[in-house]
């Protein structure tokens, strides 16, 4: 195959990734690690690196165009959690050389699987929320989100459970590249009981981040090839500018059936790369 | 609380201008790149050869070469680099408001950022 030939076939699927990632707040990996390592029989630390590019351009290029602008992202909420997320995400990084992972890998694709079935059964329009949590009111976490005709205000819940399961998601994203961004939108659907949309597009917003911190120590490891990363970093920057444009006009119900189709394909593809050992 | 919109609106045009910078400096890279070796035969060696390493003193020989997969490498480490500037633009709107707790947050996540990036294996 021709070097242009590759990178148009990176390309397609990236715009994919793209579009998927920015409509379900998880990033591109889950489409560009198996595209990778099954079609291309890349390393899978390679196929990491380029899934932390995608990242960072699914969370810059959709933040930027709509979820900011529309008032989707809690700022608030996102840079709260994000502490917890980067100091996990900096151990995990820091691991990844030592920790055989295949163990956790088979642990958490199942930890997907369960997360599926959570989202799906919970059914946001009949809870109604009159308090908050105390650290939500201590630092003014609540806000509000555009619903059908006006803004929406929003109460947030059981911070500390969100807190320990963000601990656990930026380790997941250091050590093993994808899995950050599902953890975040569970701890924020689950946990902090947000509207989906603001989980969703807040984890969008923070996963840049997250990546950010681990791209530092993929590049001085050479994991970041740029031969890879061009025509994924281009499609995956189309596709999200697109999936930010559906967002708005998707209804919560098929979000929540696209985001559980996807972890359990993540989960699905954890699976079968601990068990034939690629990880 | 309600972010302030503004400072919503700031970050998007900071994540807009940062996006548009690194995609067109990949592009261009790219571009080139593909027209001198788009006809060449990729091989796994290709695909996973750690010949690129990339750091802050890097870069200055990359610019200085600048071939087309240097310059590929300075869009995909802009993108990094737009990541920063989004915490550091945070940590600033919050000084500004004079909230020391979410000051004291960003400020440690933007520590993070650089210190990885620092990072040497």
């Amino acid at each position: 195959m021709t070097i242009l030939c590759f990178s148009v076939l990176l390309f397609v699927f990236s715009i994919i990734a793209g579009l998927l990632g920015a409509l379900t707040g998880l990033g591109g990996g889950v489409v560009i690690i198996p595209v990778l390592v099954l079609l291309f029989h890349t390393d899978i630390h390679y196929a990491m690196g380029t899934s932390l590019i995608s990242v960072m351009a699914t969370s810059s290029s959709s933040s930027a165009t709509a979820y900011l602008r529309e008032g989707y992202i809690n700022l608030r909420i996102g840079m709260f959690l994000e502490v917890v997320a980067v100091i996990g995400a900096l151990i995990g990084a820091l691991l990844i050389v030592i920790i055989p992972t295949t163990f956790l890998i088979i642990l958490f694709s199942f930890v997907l699987f369960f997360s599926a079935y959570l989202t799906i059964r919970r059914k946001e329009e009949n809870e109604h929320y009159s308090n908050s949590h105390p650290w939500a009111v201590a630092l003014k976490l609540d806000g509000s989100y555009p619903s059908t005709h006006q803004m929406k205000f929003y109460h947030v819940q059981n911070v500390p459970t969100a807190l320990s399961i963000m601990g656990i998601a930026g380790i997941l994203a250091g050590l093993l590249g994808i899995g950050s961004g599902a953890l975040k939108v569970l701890a924020m659907d689950q946990a902090l009981h947000l509207p989906y949309k603001v989980a969703t597009t807040t984890s969008n917003f923070m996963i840049g981040i997250t990546a950010a911190v681990s791209a530092g120590i993929y590049f001085s490891h050479g994991f970041i090839n740029p031969l890879i990363c061009f025509p994924v970093m281009i499609g995956v920057v189309l596709g999200s500018f697109l999936g930010a444009k559906v967002l708005a006009k998707t209804q919560n119900r098929n979000l929540r059936i696209l985001f559980s189709v996807t972890i359990c394909l993540i989960g699905l593809q954890m699976l079968y790369n601990a068990l034939i050992g690629h990880i | 609380m309600q972010e302030n919109k503004n400072m919503q609106e700031f970050i998007g045009l900071i994540l807009l201008i940062g996006t548009c910078v690194s995609l067109g400096i990949t592009i261009l890279g790219s571009t080139i790149y593909l027209i001198q070796h788009g006809n060449e035969t990729i091989s796994l060696e290709m695909l996973n050869s750690t010949s690129y390493h990339l750091s802050i003193l890097q870069i200055w020989n990359i610019t200085k070469s600048l071939s087309p997969i240097g310059v590929i490498e300075i869009g995909l480490f802009a993108l990094v680099i737009t990541q920063i500037i989004r915490v550091a633009t945070l940590t600033w709107f919050y000084l500004k408001t004079n909230d020391y707790i979410f000051t004291g947050i960003s400020s440690f996540i933007l520590f993070i950022l650089i210190y990885s990036l620092l990072w040497r294996h």
